[in-house]
């Protein structure tokens, strides 16, 4: 079974968005003006949307990511 | 302009040093003098590394005087991105926040090409972090808008980015070659404004050891030079295993292979390859096209349809929100020039590990797909871009958003394909138009054979602004 997940609206929910911003206003240590702060809502709304195209993609529960980890081991 | 000793391929300085016409220290005093009166102009430069050339060069002469020769590059100047790390100069990322930052350690790169005898004569300009934070307009580094040399006087206009100072300083004959880096067109974007030939290797190809990371599993290093065949012996220098980055693959890698392909190519024509472009990088890619089919056979072919665009920007900026943190958070980001650059990353930091994650475990299907693509041809082929560069005071939105951003570019990086962007002509404002060879995963010499075909049968390459 795939893990193909509904896409979501066009439009990503207002109140996830300002989750978003608030959660970066909690994370930055300097103050940002509205005019800024639209701006990293805008970049939460369009990294909504790609986070939606990307849900529409059907995996399946053995597709890994493409990484691989490997135990290290110095030499010698 | 052709045929100035500056405007000269790899090739034929090596021959013009070899027959006693020029010196290592000669040549090295012409690239210096170029860097500061030409390049400069074009905010290419970032650091000039007279002392350390100087140096390099006496050596290197001296050396070719006693009979030893270090291959092609020996005794030839060459600029490097300013991401790489060349103790005694800054390292600056294009970065105002970087602006003083030292290292101790010389980067891998320019470690090897000081091993195969080339000569390092300045840090050339780029995109501050590597143009990660989102920038929408040229003026977006701290040495200025990257200017194309091409019609500066009458129309300036953008060099491309990031790689932007390697991409000028080239053209404009004030290097011999450089080193470029590429995340997401990088190298591609300035080759193609500029003119230049530029090549972006495959991932785990060039040790990045020493260079700035934005996105460990996409950024890359290659060469950006005045010919195909100068990209294979550069990176023919700078390839090979290197156990301090994890990245680095240990496959053998050589150039000049034993035999040079010169026809019988396999073409993978893409569908969409002159939709939303302009006329004349339509009219200068059916031009090429009609070159390439000489060569080999041309089949038309559709990118299988997967989320490339996404995975890559998920990729990069997930990524970045690590290799930047400190900076995002701190408020340091705030110094940044271009003042989107100052708030675009921000939002990366909130993005979640589940998106990640998925962008990484489609990109495992995006691989196989290029895969199976790309191995039923030599190499595909396109426009590099669809348009020639934008006017120097205008922002991307308003220049290119009429144009088609294929999804090669995205597909390709995400799958760390190689691929060359070799000149094929010029369009609007008197401005180079490019053409692109995308080929398998470590079948560097395949898309550098069929794109060094072209070159033998145009003259593009061989025609430079100044």
């Amino acid at each position: 079974m795939s893990e193909q997940q509904k896409p979501a609206d066009d439009a990503p929910s207002p109140e996830l968005v300002e989750a978003i911003v608030a959660q970066v206003r909690g994370l930055i240590q300097d103050e940002r003006s509205e005019a800024e702060l639209d701006e990293v809502r805008k970049n939460a709304e369009r990294h909504l949307k790609m986070a939606a195209k990307l849900r529409a993609y059907p995996l399946r529960n053995a597709d890994e990511p493409d990484f691989a980890f490997r135990p290290y081991r110095a030499e010698g | 302009m052709a045929g100035e000793i500056y405007n000269q391929t790899i090739e034929e300085l090596g021959r013009r040093l070899r027959a006693g016409e020029t010196t290592p220290t000669e040549l090295t005093r012409l690239y210096l003098e170029r860097l500061d009166s030409v390049a400069r102009r074009y905010n290419a430069v970032v650091s000039i590394t007279e002392e350390r050339a100087l140096r390099d060069a006496e050596r290197a002469e001296s050396e070719l005087a006693a009979g030893y020769d270090r291959g092609p590059l020996h005794g030839i100047p060459y600029g490097a991105k300013d991401l790489l790390n060349v103790p005694g100069y800054p390292t600056t990322w294009g970065a105002v926040p970087y602006r003083e930052q030292t290292f101790d350690e010389e980067s891998h790169v320019t470690a090897k090409l000081r091993d195969a005898g080339a000569v390092l004569v300045a840090k050339l300009g780029m995109v501050e972090l590597a143009g990660g934070m989102g920038y929408n307009q040229p003026n977006a580094s701290l040495t200025g808008p990257g200017i194309t040399p091409w019609n500066a006087d009458e129309h300036p206009s953008w060099s491309g980015g990031s790689s932007s100072g390697s991409g000028s300083a080239v053209a404009a004959g004030a290097v011999g070659f450089a080193i470029g880096s590429e995340t997401w067109g990088s190298i591609t974007t300035p080759a193609g404004f500029c003119g230049v030939s530029g090549l972006r290797p495959t991932y785990g190809r060039v040790s990045r050891r020493g260079a700035m990371a934005l996105s460990w599993t996409m950024d890359k290093l290659g060469p950006m030079t005045r010919s195909a065949h100068d990209c294979g012996l550069v990176l023919n220098a700078i390839a090979g295993h290197d156990p301090g980055d994890l990245s680095s693959s240990q496959r053998p890698y050589a150039y000049p292979p034993a035999t040079e392909r010169t026809s019988g190519f396999r073409f993978g024509l893409l569908s969409d390859a002159t939709s939303n472009v302009q006329d004349a990088v339509r009219d200068n890619f059916l031009a090429s096209l009609r070159v390439l089919e000489e060569l080999g056979t041309v089949e038309t072919v559709t990118l299988p349809d997967l989320p490339y665009n996404e995975v890559a920007g998920i990729i990069i900026q997930a990524e970045l929100s690590s290799t930047f943190e400190e900076l995002l958070t701190s408020g340091d980001v705030t110094q940044l020039t271009a003042p989107e650059d100052r708030v675009n990353g921000l939002a990366t930091l909130a993005l979640p590990a589940h998106v990640y994650i998925r962008a990484l475990r489609i990109r495992r299907h995006i691989c196989v797909a290029m895969d199976e693509l790309t191995t039923r041809f030599d190499a595909l082929i396109s426009p590099t871009l669809p348009t020639v560069a934008s006017p120097i005071d205008q922002s991307f939105e308003a220049y290119f958003s009429r144009a088609n951003r294929s999804a090669l570019g995205a597909a390709a990086n995400v799958a760390g394909l190689p691929g060359i962007a070799v000149p094929n002509g010029f369009g609007e404002r008197g401005l180079p138009t490019s053409l692109q060879f995308t080929g398998r995963a470590w079948d560097e010499n395949t898309v550098l054979a069929a794109a060094r075909a072209y070159q033998e049968r145009t003259d593009w390459h061989t025609k430079w602004p100044c």
